[in-house]
């Protein structure tokens, strides 16, 4: 009983930090001035630490991770709309990204992530769609694939160098 | 022994599939990007989108030299500049002015979104003879 409270706690701590790590580079990463000018296009680095929660304990951890990321980046630096996007790609991501994990049996994190990366693409879409009622947006969606299965792959990749080199103790 | 390989075999499988898919994903949006960038057109009505209604309507090559301030619903406000019958999104109130850094619209293929704010430019006229109504009732400034 002795320990299994102190896994709890010890998950508690381990997951609070993944989610203090994923804002922060969530916050690094709007620092890095966006060199294509497409809007929605952007590198995705805080998606690392959802993909390695996600690998290492599952899928609600992740989510919970998920969800402390999304309140944290709107409340310092987004607005409610931003929330919004942020929230619809965020989650449709992650949907996606689990289900393939379940399908690829945890192999191949690098085509998950680029999946994951065109489910936040398609989730922001439905946003913009709903919210411009303009469809000019459309015009965006192969540029933004494009992108978000470079960037997706690129993010997959760290995640997987980091599962690999991750030690399994802190995750048991 | 058998049941391991087999799978094993379908996990590649698997991967494979999901690879295939993505590949496919990844051509298709570049025939996509190649076929958008062949048929652009240089069109000059310009017009303005703000909260998914139709603001205002301008013909560029008729347009004087002026910019516009719009007062989005969140209370921001975009300017947007016509210049020597170009027309841009000179300031946005937003955090990553992504519409500013588009620049100048000349072409009918990606509209200025300032998403933000929800402030759309597109570009349609005349040379566009697809759905593009032509015979339009009035141009307000």
């Amino acid at each position: 009983m002795q320990s299994h409270t102190d896994s709890r706690i010890k998950q508690l701590a381990i997951l609070a930090m993944f989610a203090a790590l994923s804002f922060g580079i969530y916050a690094l990463e709007t620092l890095i001035p966006n060199p294509i000018p497409i809007p929605g296009i952007k590198l995705g680095l805080s998606n690392i630490i959802i993909l390695i929660v996600l690998y290492r304990y599952g899928f609600k951890e992740a989510s919970l991770v998920l969800t402390v990321r999304l309140l944290l980046s709107c409340l310092l630096f987004g607005t409610l709309l931003s929330l919004l996007y942020s929230a619809v790609g965020g989650c449709l991501c992650l949907v996606i990204e689990g289900i393939l994990n379940r399908f690829l049996k945890g192999k191949a994190i690098f085509v998950a992530s680029a999946f994951g990366a065109l489910a936040h693409n398609a989730g922001q879409f439905l946003v913009a769609l709903l919210v411009t009622r303009s469809l000019g947006v459309l015009v965006y969606i192969p540029y933004l694939a494009i992108a978000g299965i470079i960037t997706g792959f690129l993010t997959g990749l760290c995640a997987f160098f980091v599962l690999k080199k991750l030690p399994k103790s802190i995750s048991s | 022994m058998d049941n391991k390989e087999n799978t094993k075999i379908s996990e590649n499988k698997r991967i494979f599939i999901v690879s295939a898919i993505l590949a496919l994903m990844l051509v298709a949006s570049i025939v996509a990007v190649l076929v958008l960038q062949a048929s652009k057109n240089n069109a000059s009505i310009a017009i303005i989108y703000v909260d998914g209604e139709k603001y205002t309507e301008i013909n560029l090559e008729e347009s004087e030299d002026m910019t516009l301030t719009i007062t989005a619903s969140n209370g921001s406000h975009n300017t947007i500049e016509i210049k020597d019958h170009n027309i841009r999104m000179q300031s946005a109130e937003c955090k990553n002015n992504l519409c500013v850094n588009q620049g100048w619209a000349k072409d009918t293929l990606l509209p200025i979104v300032c998403l933000p704010n929800n402030v759309v430019i597109t570009i349609s006229g005349p040379t566009n003879n697809d759905k593009e109504d032509n015979s339009y009732d009035a141009i307000t400034y």
